[in-house]
């Protein structure tokens, strides 16, 4: 550990919910996506053998994939700076629930692979 | 500490904090009287829709049961589902959480005594105006979803729909309140040591549920608004006819509902989590675990509510992505169980009376899992789709998730409130009728079901084999009712003849058990120094410890009603809350609410105005009493800890308090912009022929009024740090001043631009956005005055800030939605007109 341990804060609980906040955001983004692009026609219009709307859903499954995958690296750091009573729990704690939502981000998001269409 | 007797402390403590007696009862605010209010009106509210349920039972008992008309039929069910959900279980918890929560953290009472008051009034006239109209025959009849068009005024022209929309709508005003309550207390008011980690398992799951409920009930109350606005006022929301969508309200309803499922739970599931390893004997296994899954479960219960919309003809995929997170929320569900199993394995359990709830929640909870799962299965759930078998699976949930073990944790913390234990023969005669009962009624129910008895019919042909099941049933459900009653006898025996305790009668580890029974006004002579999840057990003494005065903040040696607020995660002091004393402003604010809902009720809607000024002034009132008018003094908290007053302080909790609301008002702001989506998206005929059209120069200076407003307070607020009183009343009234001009913009727009809110619901919902930017500016006007007359009259300082800092807040928050909100009327026509 790096000598810059400190105390839990306030600011921190921020890890408790930062994970499923990006789940959250992908699934909304999905679903809201989904709809305007059936609107939008975009499911009609193909580019480079996929529809414009499978094409625009997977870049956001991806992109939240990759937000939540994200969070883990500095968590980790700044996890592991943390001593104290709370420390230990709030860090299994925090590590669990982030990778908990980035297994939920692929799993709930993972029928944009698989399914097409607006029906 | 010095040495002073237990009964002295308790003599000056009890002076300062008793409640208030006769007439003045309705100034009461302490959390035990009002927690207590709430929990005995919940139970009312259950034997009325307990009641309810016998009149069904009663009409279904035999076939062409002349007993029942489908108009009352149609009343009965709506009511008892409305009076179970609405008015029962969710005010029942906001009750057990507030009477337990101070008692389990270690404070006096909770952050602000006021606001729960408030809500308990406006759940009790909600209530009341709901039941009202049960009497008078004109009670809602839609189900208790309200699914429109059912709901609109050309099928239900009555006040039926009105009645549910408004009388709803005011008791979850209570459930807001509640929320925010349990939020701030839990984060801020505990006592000395109890850090995040220290905290009983049950404060996680209120703090979770809290704020669940800070995000779903605003969709809801957002629903009923629309649908209210559509039947007093011919806003087409929800109209196919005008380019409204009835499903929207199926998406706000279950936005709400299906999160709901689980803030029923939690709390419940809390309970079952706190009795386990007091009757085990041993410690709960899993601590974090149970905490990362129900921070977990909380989120994913969001990402439901479409299933229960499966038929309505949603796009495969979109219906896909709502299939896999039904299947995630199985996870958290399994840990939970894992750890009560384990913690069970662990110890060495022991049937007194609560176990045995317990145990008829484990037995009831999986057989209700396993028709859930049944029902899981797409063709399955065709077969029994609004058959009885709904009903019944439904029960088995929600009596075997939530009224278990709410009897459960009644007949643990009971003796708490009454000093006595129960009379145990009686006891366990109530819970085996209640059990036995209990399946008596439901399980038939399934076969019934699988028979194909369709729901909400008020009666059926004899000879379809439907006989036999549901009069046994019916038999069931009134041994069922005979358990209740007992159970009621049992609690009035307890109240006489139950054998007296001093402390802890079940062995408990927490610091509820660390107070004499009958709970004292003021629960804790001084605050106890935490150092670990079970205070009880490291000194078997501290109940004693505490009534001596040997913790922080001993006796009331200033008069003053004194608890403890902690930093949020440490759980070390920062400062000392002094709470307001018995004040009957929540109660006229409450009344003045009830004048508004109930001459809206009666489409006086001029007249209903009135109501909102009376509610307004109190609000007024209420806020002007907080704070003083001098800088405090730092207060002797004992063992030289020395701490300053809460409104002299950073951490204080009416800033947090305001956040958690806004942040609720947020939910609320965004259900209304998916709102405005939904209908572009999917509803019949849009975009119409007349949309808003509004000139760049106009647009402009709306916005620089809103960004102006927000940027004056805050450096009203910047100015206020430095000690400038001249720049704070400068920029304070600047701020006021932009707002002031904003809203004139925003009425033009409405009145001038905007398309009429009638003809389309494009015009209904694009009205809507102006009308929460204009109330939202509006009352930026009212907290930028209400701080400016604060500072004429030296209630705000460098050290007492409360007040900029809330303008700042407020104004900034204003200022965001709004632009959001002209952003999306303006963009959107041009995006995809
Ligand atoms: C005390 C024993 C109870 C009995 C005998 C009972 C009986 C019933 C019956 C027979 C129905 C179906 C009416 C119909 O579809 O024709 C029903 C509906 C319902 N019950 Fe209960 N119930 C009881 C307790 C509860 C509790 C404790 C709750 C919730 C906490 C609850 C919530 C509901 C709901 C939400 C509905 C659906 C109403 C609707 O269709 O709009 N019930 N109940
Ligand atoms: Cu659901």
């Amino acid at each position: 550990m790096s000598g810059r341990e400190r105390p839990v804060r306030a600011h921190d609980l921020f890890w408790l919910v930062a994970g499923f906040s990006v789940w959250a955001g992908g699934f909304s983004a999905l679903y809201g996506l989904h709809a305007i692009g059936c609107r939008a026609g975009w499911d009609e219009m193909d580019f480079v053998s996929l529809s414009v709307n499978r094409w625009a859903l997977t870049g956001v499954y991806l992109a939240h994939i990759t937000a939540g995958a994200a969070l883990y690296l500095p968590l980790r750091a700044i996890a592991g700076r943390w001593q104290g009573e709370s420390a230990r729990t709030m860090r299994q704690v925090a590590v669990a629930l982030t990778l908990a939502a980035l297994a939920s981000t692929i799993w709930s998001g993972a029928p944009v692979l698989v399914l097409e269409g607006c029906i | 500490m010095s040495r002073i007797p237990p009964i002295t402390l308790h003599r000056a403590l009890h002076a300062v904090w008793k409640a208030p007696r006769g007439p003045g009862a309705l100034s009461a605010v302490n959390h035990s009287v009002v927690g207590r209010r709430f929990i005995i009106t919940a139970f009312v509210f259950f034997a009325i829709g307990g009641l309810l349920a016998m009149l069904i039972r009663a009409q279904l008992a035999r076939p062409e049961n002349p007993f029942l008309g489908a108009d009352a039929y149609n009343q009965i069910f709506t009511m008892h589902g409305t009076v179970m959900m609405f008015l029962f279980a969710i005010p029942l918890i906001e009750g057990v959480a507030l009477y337990l929560l101070p008692k389990i953290l270690g404070a006096r009472d909770l952050a602000f005594p006021r606001l729960s008051a408030f809500g308990y009034w406006c759940y009790l006239f909600g209530g009341t105006i709901i039941l009202a109209s049960m009497l008078m025959g004109v009670a809602p009849d839609s189900g208790w979803f309200m699914y429109t068009p059912l709901s609109s005024s050309t099928y239900t022209p009555g006040v039926n729909a009105d009645v549910w929309l408004l009388g709803v709508t005011f008791v979850e005003i209570s459930a807001i309140c509640a929320a925010v309550e349990i939020v701030v207390t839990i984060l801020k008011v505990r006592t000395a040591g109890m850090s995040l980690t220290r905290m009983p398992l049950m404060a996680w799951y209120l703090l979770v549920t809290a704020g669940m409920m800070l995000l779903a009930f605003p969709p809801l109350i957002l629903g009923s608004v629309l649908l209210e606005l559509e039947r007093a006022f011919d806003w087409p929301f929800f109209d196919p006819e005008r380019g409204g969508a009835s499903l929207l309200w199926q998406h706000l309803f279950w936005l709400f509902g299906h999160p709901e499922v689980y803030i029923i739970f939690l709390p419940a599931a809390g309970a079952v989590t706190t009795l386990i390893p007091v009757f085990a004997r041993t410690k709960i296994v899993g601590y974090g675990w149970i905490v990362a899954a129900i921070i977990s479960l909380a989120f994913l219960s969001f990402g439901l509510w479409v299933h229960h919309m499966f038929t309505v003809g949603i796009p495969h995929l979109a219906l896909a992505f709502f299939s896999a997170a039904s299947m995630l929320v199985a996870v958290p569900t399994a840990i939970q169980v894992f750890a009560w199993t384990a913690t069970l394995m662990r110890g060495r359990p022991q049937m007194s009376l609560p176990m045995l709830y317990l145990m008829g929640f484990f037995s009831v909870f999986i057989l209700g899992g396993l028709t859930g799962v049944m029902l899981a299965l797409v063709p399955f759930n065709w077969q029994a789709h609004d058959t009885h078998f709904v009903v019944a699976h439904l029960h088995y949930v929600l009596i075997g998730g939530f009224v278990f073990p709410m009897l459960a944790a009644t007949s643990y913390w009971l003796p708490l409130m009454t000093g006595r234990m129960p009379v145990f023969s009686v006891s366990r005669s109530a819970f085996w009728l209640i059990f036995l009962g209990f399946h008596g009624t439901f399980l038939i129910m399934h076969f019934t079901g699988l028979l194909g008895m369709p729901r909400r019919v008020f009666t059926y042909e004899g000879g379809l084999g439907w006989d036999a099941p549901n009069l046994i049933s019916s038999i069931g459900s009134f041994v069922m009712a005979a358990g209740f009653a007992l159970f009621v006898v049992d609690i009035v025996l307890q109240l006489r003849f139950g054998r007296r305790f001093r402390r802890n009668p079940w062995g408990g580890t927490g610091l509820d058990w660390a107070m004499p029974a009958p709970a004292p006004s003021y629960n804790f002579a001084s605050l106890p120094l935490v150092t670990s999840r079970d205070p009880l057990e490291d000194n078997p003494r501290l109940g004693a410890d505490i009534a001596a005065g040997k913790g922080y903040l001993a006796g009331a040696p200033r008069a003053e009603m004194e608890t403890l607020c902690v930093d949020m995660v440490s759980g070390e002091p920062d400062h000392v809350l002094l709470l307001p004393k018995n004040d009957y402003t929540p109660f006229l604010m409450a009344g003045g609410l009830a004048v508004f809902f109930v001459l809206f009720l009666f489409s006086a809607y001029a007249f209903s105005l009135v109501g909102v000024v009376i509610a307004a002034v109190f609000g007024w009132r209420w806020l002007w009493s907080l704070g003083a008018r001098t800088d405090p003094e730092p207060l002797d908290a004992g063992h030289g800890l020395v701490l300053p007053v809460h409104y002299a302080a950073r951490s204080a909790p009416t800033i947090l308090g305001l956040k958690y609301f806004l942040a609720a008002n947020a939910a609320f702001f965004g259900s209304l912009i998916f709102g405005y989506l939904f209908l572009w998206t999917t509803a019949p005929d849009w975009p119409p022929p007349d949309i808003l059209d509004i000139d760049l120069l106009r647009l402009a200076t709306l916005a620089a009024g809103l960004a102006g407003a927000g940027v004056l307070a805050r450096l009203a607020r910047r100015a206020n740090d430095k000690g400038d009183a001249r720049w704070r009343m400068l920029a304070l009234a600047g701020s006021a001043l932009a707002s002031l001009l904003t809203l004139a913009g925003l009425g033009a727009l409405a009145l001038l631009n905007a398309p009429s809110p009638v003809s389309h619901a494009y015009g209904a919902i694009t009205m809507a956005v102006i009308g929460y930017a204009g109330l939202h500016v509006l009352l930026g006007v009212l907290f930028t005055a209400y701080a400016l007359a604060r500072h004429l009259f030296g209630y705000v300082s460098a050290v007492r800030s409360a007040d900029m800092r809330g303008a700042e807040i407020w104004q900034a928050y204003t200022a965001i939605t709004a632009l959001a909100g002209l952003a999306l009327i303006v963009l959107m026509p041009g995006a995809f007109g």
